[in-house]
């Protein structure tokens, strides 16, 4: 029951999806009428936005601030609607969306301040007085901060959870209110984990468009493999890897591609005095399995040239380089993502049969024999009908000369 | 020279005279049901007889054309007024995707004779005709034009529908297919005896050998009970579910009519002098996409049982023996390429439009002949035709079926 009612839920999204389109991960959340009936109903104009944005200076705890009026759970509003606008990308909105799950868990504080602070009061005076009033990066302020409570005696207290102390303070203070509490407490969790921030972000993209030319374009497949509560495949490849990785990644489809659009492929084999003993015309078929054969050798290659960042030589994480590099249109990571598919999805019927295999055993063991007996007999019967043996012919490729009895993986 | 000269003649007279007539046929409702149908038969040149620029049906071997008589319930005259209105759907449906047909083709309705290639009729002795059921008894079919010679005049191509017969299957039939079935499921007596050997050896070393050799025995007799119960069972109730008999009345059935016409379209290339899965698999897909549902020569009403069936949306895999020419493999091979068709459709009409695959099928049939593979050319022609964006998807797709 419950699993049908997941898939009816994920039907419902599918469909919603369909009809508004949808831009990112996120905005299959919420729909476009939704998305800016709410957004007019915080008071905001497209330019209010456009200024926002443009003077957040690509520091992603400026942008969120100059939402801190909003009510914490309407947040996300301003964010996807720029997204919607172009004014920030698909990556932007997802570290400014990661950014607003964390100032959404924020709760108020309820302890009380439990440090007693000798020296330093003033230093802390002046940065929670300033920090939501200077035109600098929120960030980079509160990063130089950090590294001058150092003079702060308490007693080996870690600093971020002396910052947590000090910024409950502050609010306790009423130097800070609700929202500015809440942001720098997202700010310091955020900086213990390894993020990349929009800075960041641009700076790499930066240096890829010397080497590269970068596609921003977004499609099914980035909406699709970007799984709730994982970051996307294109937030890795910024986050994670260099110039030369990227490219190391990106050679292995180039070549795949390259191979299997050429017009023609044939064997010859030649003996000394040059005559040819044997000249193969290659089926179509059989170029794309010669493409994927030597994809196949060629990745373990990268792999190993790629050491600890081997991990992110996977079919998606390439398909998603190649299209970053513009070394494939949309078409054709399409076309290719739908090697990693399955072709026909399951019916329900065939699922519940699956679970009706899989679980049959705990029938057998705590039931009566009889009933064990009887169970199996019809899941044989069931599969006899439904899904006879040659419905369930493995495939074999023996027919293609470059496929034929190798096991590959994508 | 002088047949274009008569055919623009007649088509001239055609478009002065035409005439369009109401009759009732057997058509699909909305809800893919078979049930009789006020419809317009179109393009007729004479208000009398069932022949039009395009279709002259006829009876037997004869040159007679068949009388209109619109809402006679006269089973001849049903099977003509059915097949010229579906040949004229099934010719609307290729000339939007670019054929046309530049001749008129003659259809029989109840013959009896075979097929010659030198003399275009052979008689059919009577004991010949008893054993027909015996044989692959197939009553629709479309064939190839020949030359004159020795007093036999020149013929077009034509398309025969025989009278429906019911054909038994024998005892000996049920029997075969009851040890093919048991054949196929796999028998786990030699797993049971390894079992059996293997808890004999663990009872000897363990310290409690009677429990053992209880529990490990009931599991043994419940693995060989069932695997005996289901290696008999199925077959049994299988044969006994089935039909023991069928029939079908294939000038009755749209989908038969759209099958044998896209036959005719494909036949500048494959020609149907033969069954092979490529060609046949593909008039299965022609005739899916007119009648507009996955399955075809579905719920046949009173017009035949079920034992034809096809669905598009089978999934079956690639197995080298579809391109074996073995009869046996041709129903199978046919379902394959009509499955493969079918997710090439879709892929591409989602992309490119609806109806653009058809398009580019129709097309691919040039890269074919009656001896293509499935596993090599098919793929080929299919790719060829294809736009170049598209091909990569196309390629994942036929990899994934198995080519």
């Amino acid at each position: 029951m419950k699993k049908i009612f997941v898939n009816l839920i994920f039907i419902l999204c599918i469909f919603s999806t369909h009809i508004f389109g949808a831009d990112t991960r996120f905005h299959r959340e919420l729909n476009d009428g939704e998305l800016e009936m709410v957004f007019s109903e915080l008071g905001f104009v497209e330019d209010d936005l456009k200024k926002f944005i443009r003077s957040g200076k690509s520091c992603d705890f400026n942008i969120l601030n100059f939402f801190n009026k909003i009510e914490k759970n309407k947040i996300h509003i301003p964010i996807l609607m720029a997204s919607k606008l172009n004014l920030i990308d698909d990556i932007e909105t997802e570290i400014l969306m990661d950014l607003i799950q964390t100032y959404k868990k924020i709760a108020r504080p309820k302890s009380e301040f439990s440090i007693s602070i000798k020296s330093g009061n003033q230093l802390i005076d002046n940065f929670y007085k300033k920090v939501f009033k200077q035109r600098s990066c929120i960030s980079d302020f509160f990063d130089s901060f950090k590294a001058k409570i150092s003079i702060i005696d308490t007693k080996d207290m870690e600093s971020s959870d002396l910052l947590k102390e000090l910024t409950i303070k502050a609010y306790k203070k009423r130097q800070i209110n609700e929202n500015e509490y809440r942001l720098l407490m997202t700010l310091i969790i955020k900086k213990s984990e390894s993020r990349m921030s929009i800075r960041e972000y641009k700076n790499k993209r930066e240096g890829f468009k010397k080497y590269f030319n970068i596609n921003p374009e977004l499609t099914n497949f980035h909406v699709q493999t970007h799984t709730k509560g994982e970051h996307s495949l294109r937030y890795n490849i910024y986050k994670n890897l260099s110039s030369f990785e990227v490219n190391e990644l990106n050679s292995l489809i180039k070549n795949l591609v390259s191979r299997v659009q050429a017009s023609k492929g044939e064997i010859i084999l030649v003996q000394e005095n040059g005559e040819v003993v044997e000249k193969k015309i290659m089926s179509q078929m059989e170029q794309f399995h010669y493409g994927l054969k030597l994809y196949s050798i060629e990745k373990e290659k990268v792999k190993k040239r790629l050491g600890d960042k081997s991990s992110f030589v996977n079919f998606r994480n390439l398909l998603a380089t190649a299209f970053e590099l513009s070394s494939i249109n949309k078409e054709e990571l399409e076309g290719l993502f739908m090697l990693e598919q399955k072709v026909k999805e399951e019916s329900l019927f065939e699922q519940g049969f699956g679970y009706a295999k899989q679980y049959g055993f705990i029938v057998s063991s705590l039931t009566i024999p009889l009933v064990g007996t009887v169970y199996g007999l019809s899941l044989g019967l069931i599969e006899q009908y439904f899904f006879p043996p040659e419905k369930q012919e493995k495939k074999n490729y023996d027919h293609d000369l470059f496929y034929g009895n190798c096991e590959m993986n994508l | 020279m002088r047949n274009i000269f008569l055919f623009t003649l007649i088509l001239f007279t055609q478009y002065t005279y035409a005439v369009d007539m109401n009759a009732l046929v057997n058509a699909r409702n909305e809800e893919h049901e078979l049930v009789p149908t006020e419809v317009v038969l179109t393009d007729l040149l004479d208000e009398e007889k069932l022949e039009g620029t395009f279709f002259k049906i006829v009876s037997k071997s004869t040159n007679e054309v068949i009388k209109l008589e619109p809402f006679s319930d006269d089973k001849v005259l049903m099977r003509a007024r059915n097949v010229y209105y579906h040949l004229t759907k099934a010719k609307r449906f290729f000339e939007n995707i670019g054929f046309k047909q530049n001749e008129q083709i003659i259809i029989r309705i109840g013959i009896k004779d075979k097929f010659s290639k030198v003399a275009h009729f052979k008689k059919v002795a009577k004991d010949e005709e008893e054993q027909l059921p015996n044989s692959s008894y197939n009553n629709a079919h479309t064939y190839m034009g020949g030359a004159a010679e020795d007093g036999v005049l020149a013929w077009g191509k034509e398309i025969w529908f025989r009278d429906p017969k019911v054909i038994d299957f024998t005892d000996e039939q049920i029997e075969r297919t009851k040890k093919t079935m048991r054949e196929q499921i796999p028998n786990a007596n030699k797993f049971n005896f390894n079992t059996l050997i293997n808890n004999i050896i663990y009872a000897t070393i363990s310290g409690n050998p009677k429990q053992y050799f209880k529990s490990s025995g009931e599991t043994l007799a419940i693995n060989y009970g069932t695997n005996m119960v289901i290696r008999y069972i199925v077959p049994e109730i299988t044969m006994a579910l089935a039909d023991k008999s069928w029939f079908i009345d294939m000038a009755m059935i749209p989908e038969v009519v759209y099958h044998e016409y896209s036959h005719y379209v494909m036949s500048d290339f494959l020609p149907p002098v033969i069954n092979k899965p490529i060609m046949e698999g593909f008039s299965d897909f022609f005739s899916t996409q007119i009648t507009n549902n996955a399955k075809i020569a579905a719920d046949l009403s009173e017009f035949g049982n079920n034992i034809l069936e096809r669905n598009a949306k089978n999934d079956i895999n690639y197995q080298a023996n579809f391109d074996n020419d073995s009869d046996l493999m041709l129903g199978q091979g046919t379902a394959f390429v009509l499955s493969t068709l079918t997710l090439l459709n879709t892929y591409i009409d989602e992309r490119m439009g609806e109806g653009s695959f058809v398009k580019i099928l129709y097309k691919s049939r040039k890269h074919l002949t009656i001896n293509s593979s499935i596993s090599k050319d098919l793929s080929n022609a299919i790719i060829r035709e294809v736009p170049f964006q598209y091909r990569f998807g196309v390629m994942s797709i036929l990899h994934n079926v198995g080519l």
